[in-house]
């Protein structure tokens, strides 16, 4: 089969040295390009890539944006021109089968060699007359040794096919004409005879009628009339018919050989854009190698996937060509290579979230580049690795799942130092403390018993941090409000009862919470917290006086603290602990007290007297005696005057 | 009815007044030597010496309270022992008192307040 299509192939080449000519011309003296900078765009100047006119046109149509993936629409930007992926699911697919296989069998090396090798062959600068039929042989011979690396896919099969197809339909096409030549010919020879016939015929009956006489001798007719001639007027008639349908004939034949020539050249440049547009990049280099062998310069325009090919071109009156596609095709294997030098440079300086991002745009562009299809499994693997995370994070983020974004932040941060964790972070954190305020306002709304907007920070709340364990914990601490609302009420009065109001004082949140709308009992609250409040404060300030051994200054404090509370345990420690200090001092005031509140105002005057002896400067003495005194003054005294 | 004998007028009249005067000079004489005052008892159980004068020297340590029509409280800082006592000086005892004087004042126990029933300066 394969000795079948060498023959075909060859029977092309045999019949096409014409073509070749008119579209490779040999490079001139210096190696430069025989083709002028004008005729780039149509004549066949393929190899040849340094025109100014050529780097022009890229310009022009390359413009600089940036190479963007959108996985939305499923689409790849490269240099303003779109690639049409498929929906994200399936670039996603993609992109996930990449990382997950492993190497193609063979070596993607002598892959790569062999394409070289096919482009060379056919390449402008080597191709010659004399080697041409070589060349193409040798070049559509390879392309079977390329198709057997798994790399390739086939797809050097079917630039094969293609070949060859279009050497049968040349072949078709040179028989059609044959056979036409041939029946042309005939026809022209039966056609003269019969118009000879007929004239020969036309004038044996003049002769008859005597009204002329035509006698044909040799070729040459001699006619002598007696009235005017019709002979010559019949004939040209004839002749005039006969080359009418002539033409029609040759005009119809021509159509289809044309046809047949059209349909080969379409089937060709169908398979280029094909190759194109499925990023194909090298399949395309080769396709466009043979076709502009195989065809004449006039046929260098695209015709067939004219549209699709436009639609990558960001300009208006853009003509392409299969010098056009052919720039579009090396400028993308230029940048693929570029690409995955970057990645490896990236990988290998631990920037792995760099090199993944970089390996996206890199395999949407050039994923049948062999560079990208041969990238290192274990790196591959890394890659994908930051890629689930990137992923997972970018889940969990949509899911508002603050905890999981945190522990993948942490995850891709071992995986990909230079993962941009910091502003992640810093958003996940604002969430968190957003949610956590909404939390405390519908505590305080469920406090204050406003329901609707306890409900409204609530959703808040959940809407921002759905997974926020304080949700939880806030159904729990409502549910045990309610709870404790009916149990704090009859505690605190037990406690009020038992006159232990430290433990109240001890507990006044709780009980503040829990009293919020109980104005008799939240009053004696503020009471105690207020009182409890002043007795800490005055044994603080006892505590520093003994340091400093001031023993019944410190009493004193303790002795005026006892008015807010004179059975806080506190101030009792307090009380026992300078009471061994300040026994008399002590002693003394106590029967002040008790003196006083059993009215006997002379014996509390007297002892609060002798107290003031041992503590001069004390203030609560003196105070006491001012106030004792005047109790004593103002009772009832007996007429004692003499 | 009968109109009383002047014998018994010019007699015995004279001889109640004398009687009278005699009484009394022993009352006072019995007064101004009252026990002196003893603070310890007196704050281990005033009860003991309700109803009892004392006398009390001492210096005036300063007045405590004063009211116009009721008396006046005064703290007494004891010549014969340590401390200081609170008295009361009811109106009738219109003195002026000046801090550090001295006087020995004859005070009555009644409850646990010490009244001053006379005094003199020393």
């Amino acid at each position: 089969m394969k000795n079948t299509n060498a023959i075909l192939v060859l029977s092309l080449v045999l019949s096409v040295p014409a073509v070749m000519r008119a579209q490779a011309p040999l490079p001139a003296a210096g190696g430069a390009p025989a083709a002028s900078a004008s005729n780039i765009t149509n004549a066949g100047t393929a190899g040849d890539y340094r025109s100014t006119t050529t780097e022009t046109m890229s310009d022009r149509i390359w413009d600089t944006k940036s190479d963007s993936l959108d996985f939305e629409n499923g689409t790849f930007q490269w240099k303003g021109r779109t690639f049409n992926l498929g929906n994200s699911r399936a670039m996603r697919a993609r992109l996930e089968r990449y990382f997950a296989t492993p190497a193609p069998a063979g070596d993607i090396r002598q892959y790569e060699a062999i394409l070289r090798q096919i482009e060379d062959l056919l390449s402008p600068g080597k191709i010659t007359n004399a080697n041409y039929a070589f060349n193409i042989q040798r070049a559509w011979e390879l392309l079977y040794e390329a198709a057997k690396f798994e790399a390739d896919a086939d797809n050097c099969l079917t630039i094969a096919a293609l070949v060859q197809k279009t050497a049968r339909m040349r072949d078709e096409r040179r028989d059609l004409q044959l056979t036409r030549n041939i029946h042309y010919s005939e026809k022209n020879e039966r056609l003269r005879d019969k118009t000879r016939h007929e004239s020969t015929r036309e004038l044996r009956e003049d002769e008859a009628s005597g009204a002329s006489v035509s006698i044909a001798t040799k070729g040459k007719t001699t006619t002598k009339s007696t009235r005017p001639p019709k002979t010559g007027t019949a004939e040209s008639a004839r002749h005039n018919e006969m080359l009418a349908e002539k033409r029609a004939e040759l005009l119809r034949d021509e159509k289809e050989i044309s046809t047949i020539g059209l349909r080969s050249r379409l089937e060709f440049q169908s398979q280029i854009a094909a190759f194109l547009l499925e990023r194909r990049f090298r399949h395309t280099l080769i396709a466009n190698a043979f076709y502009r062998q195989l065809y004449s310069g006039r046929a260098q325009d695209m015709r067939i996937g004219n549209k699709q090919v436009k639609e990558m071109f960001p300009v208006s009156d853009f003509v392409p060509t299969i010098d056009s596609l052919d720039m579009l095709a090396r400028e993308a294997i230029k940048d693929v290579d570029t690409g995955v030098k970057a990645i490896l440079s990236l990988y290998n300086n631990g920037e792995r979230f760099g090199a993944f991002e970089r390996i996206q745009e890199t395999f949407f562009l050039g994923e049948h580049e062999p560079a990208i299809v041969a990238l290192d499994p274990e790196k591959k693997r890394v890659l994908k690795e930051v890629w689930s995370s990137a992923r997972d994070l970018q889940r969990m983020g949509d899911e508002r799942d603050l905890a999981g974004c945190e522990e993948t932040i942490t995850k891709l941060k071992a995986l990909a130092s230079d993962f941009p964790a910091a502003s992640i972070t810093s958003k996940i954190n604002a969430a968190r403390q957003s949610s956590d305020l909404e939390l405390l306002a519908a505590e305080n709304a469920v406090l204050a018993k406003d329901t609707n907007g306890a409900k409204a920070h609530l959703e808040r709340a959940t809407k921002i941090w759905p997974a926020n364990p304080g949700v939880k914990d806030f159904a729990k601490r409502v549910r045990d409000h309610a709870n404790q609302l009916g149990q704090r009420i009859p505690e605190f009065d037990r406690l009020i009862a038992e006159d232990n109001l430290r433990s109240i004082y001890n507990r006044k949140e709780e009980f503040g919470l829990a009293l919020l709308q109980d104005k008799e009992r939240r009053e004696k609250l503020q009471t105690i917290i207020s009182n409890l409040a002043r007795i800490d404060l005055a044994l603080s300030t006892a505590r520093a006086l003994k340091k400093q051994e001031n023993i019944y200054p410190a009493w004193d404090v303790i002795e005026e603290a006892s008015q807010y509370g004179n059975t806080d345990p506190e101030l009792g420690k307090a009380r026992s602990e300078l009471s061994a200090a300040a026994s008399n001092y002590a002693s003394l005031l106590a029967e002040t007290k008790r003196y006083e509140q059993s009215n006997n105002y002379a014996a509390a005057l007297t002892a609060l007297l002798s107290a003031q002896d041992l503590n001069p400067g004390s203030e609560f003495c003196r105070q006491g005696i001012q106030r004792i005194s005047l109790l004593l003054v103002e009772q009832e005294h007996p007429n004692l005057a003499p | 009815m009968a109109k009383p004998n002047p014998l018994l007028l010019v007699f015995v009249l004279p001889a109640i007044g004398v009687t009278f005067l005699i009484s009394t000079f022993i009352y006072n004489a019995n007064r101004g030597d009252a026990n002196p005052f003893d603070l310890s008892a007196y704050r281990r159980n005033w009860n003991t010496l309700g109803g009892n004068e004392y006398t009390l020297r001492g210096q005036i340590d300063q007045q405590l309270a004063h009211r116009e029509k009721k008396g006046r409280v005064i703290s007494i800082k004891l010549l014969d022992g340590s401390g200081r006592v609170p008295v009361f000086f009811p109106p009738s005892i219109n003195q002026n008192f000046e801090v550090n004087q001295r006087y020995k004042i004859r005070v009555r126990v009644l409850s646990d307040t010490l009244y001053a029933v006379s005094l003199e300066k020393f």
